[in-house]
């Protein structure tokens, strides 16, 4: 690749955990980076990096979205939410709430991207059957293996 | 990843002439779920990225003289939810509910899929089961390519660089056909398949198989239509359902990998076929 490619920038426009930011990016930043290194916002990790375990698991305009495999320049335009963005102040969602009350974590790792995960299912349905909830998050990976735990979470966070 | 410029027109016009300006150089961008992990690997390093989100004209779901017109942009996940597939060709719903995570199919396209020419998909398959026919558009203007034309070896297709897939139009199954999808995951439940199997059968006022269609994913280069016009006029549980899922062993080359050896995958596949063609043949109505 010649130099110039290098000189190569996108300006954006986003919104991110309600705050709209301008900003002029390298085209080939992926979102997980620019939320991470560019806006210090460290609670979405990465994992994997190839799309299969969750751990940079976002809501871009509503949506489970896997930072890892998506472009910052792809979601010019777009509402992005991070784990960051979903306690109001110091009030936690009933979501965050309940992974704390009923043990939804053990190591940390993977708790942003499962907290973004279970507020996605829960924002398309209030009160999912267990099923419901093993399928939805079939794509957060927990290696401690604490599943129980996350699905105990989602159970008695639903409806509230 | 490196760095290219990024290109997000809002008109279909606009692409057309980006790809003939860079040919080669560009590559389209839709769900980015494939191209991204291609592009870090440095498996792809385009020069120019077009990203197709903002087209409003490649969204959509329609029916139009019995067929489905799906437009590029739709998710796998509006394929599992749109109203327009759950009450014309659930088949398709219900394939695509067990594609990938949800988070995937959030974002993955029905065009980026198919583009990406990969019969380990789960698309390839579906479709040439349906006998889909895939729209390219250009600068030149639009063709139809039927979906057993499309794929011509791993991950190739007949695509050209001046072109973008822009729709795909499904021949709607008939309400009384029986439809059944099946995969082997050895590994994960949302792992690409070992084997996929689609079958899509109809029977005669009599019972008697009126017509039978038999695909495979993950087997081959491309994916495979096994010949199954011998079960015509025969009762559902003739013999010759084993005799169709052997014939299978001459048209399959799957890969050695580590979801099977090729033997395995190809007994399989002879296994799966032939559950599958009963299943559809079950849900048939006379
Ligand atoms: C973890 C994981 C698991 C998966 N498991 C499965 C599975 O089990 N079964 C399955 O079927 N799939 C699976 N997928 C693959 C998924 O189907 C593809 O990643 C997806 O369909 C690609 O769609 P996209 O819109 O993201 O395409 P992109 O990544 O944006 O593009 C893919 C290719 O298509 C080209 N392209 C995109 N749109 C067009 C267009 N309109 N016209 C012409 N060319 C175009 C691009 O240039 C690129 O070459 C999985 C993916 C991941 C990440």
């Amino acid at each position: 690749m010649d130099g110039s490619a290098d000189q190569h920038l996108v300006a954006i426009e986003v919104t991110v955990n309600g705050e709209s930011r301008q900003t002029t990016i390298r085209p080939n930043l992926l979102l997980v980076d620019f939320l991470r290194y560019e806006l210090g916002l460290t609670g979405t990790k990465e994992g994997c990096s190839v799309g299969v375990c969750g751990a940079c698991s976002v809501l871009v305009d509503g949506k489970i979205t896997t930072s890892c495999l998506t472009l910052a320049a792809m979601t010019d335009g777009c509402e992005i939410t991070t784990a960051e963005g979903l306690a109001d102040q110091d009030q936690l969602l009933p979501i965050q709430q309940s992974f704390i009350d009923h043990g939804g974590f053990q190591c940390g790792i993977c708790t942003s991207g499962q907290v973004i995960a279970a507020k996605a299912l829960l924002d398309q349905n209030a009160n999912p059957t267990e099923a419901e909830i093993k399928d939805w998050m079939m794509g957060n990976l927990c290696r401690c293996t604490g599943y129980y735990g996350i699905i105990r979470s989602i159970e008695n966070a639903a409806g509230e | 990843m490196e760095n290219f410029e990024f290109h997000a027109p809002r008109a279909l016009a606009e692409v057309y002439a980006l790809l003939d300006e860079h040919e080669y150089d560009a590559r389209l961008i839709a769900g980015g779920t494939s191209l991204i992990t291609f592009m870090k690997q440095q498996l792809v390093q385009p020069d120019h990225l077009i990203h197709l989100g903002k087209i409003d004209a490649l969204r959509g779901v329609e029916i139009v003289d019995g067929e489905m017109v799906v437009k590029a942009l739709t998710t796998y996940r509006e394929l599992e939810t749109h109203p327009l597939v759950l009450e014309h060709a659930p088949q398709i719903a219900e394939v695509f509910s067990h594609v990938a995570t949800m988070r995937i199919r959030e974002s993955a396209t029905i065009g980026g899929g198919l583009s990406q020419g990969d019969s380990a998909q789960d698309g390839p398959g579906l479709w040439l089961l349906l006998n889909a026919r895939v729209v390219l558009s250009s600068n030149n203007g639009e063709r139809e390519v039927a979906m057993n034309e499309f794929i011509e070896d791993y991950f190739t297709t007949v695509i050209e660089p001046n072109e973008v897939l822009t729709e795909i139009r499904i021949p709607l199954p008939p309400t009384h056909a029986g439809f059944a999808y099946s995969k082997f995951l050895p590994r994960s439940e949302d792992d690409y398949a070992a084997v996929s199997v689609g079958a899509l059968t109809t029977l005669g006022t009599d019972g008697k198989i009126a017509s039978a269609r038999l695909t495979l994913g993950s087997v081959a280069a491309i994916p495979v239509l096994v010949p199954a016009e011998m079960l015509v006029g025969q009762p559902t549980d003739t013999d010759l359902i084993n005799a169709v899922a052997e014939s299978l062993r001459e048209l399959v080359d799957p890969l050695d990998d580590v979801r099977g050896s090729a033997a395995y995958k190809t007994d399989m596949a002879v296994v799966f076929a032939r559950r599958t063609l009963q299943s559809s043949l079950q849900r048939a109505i006379r």
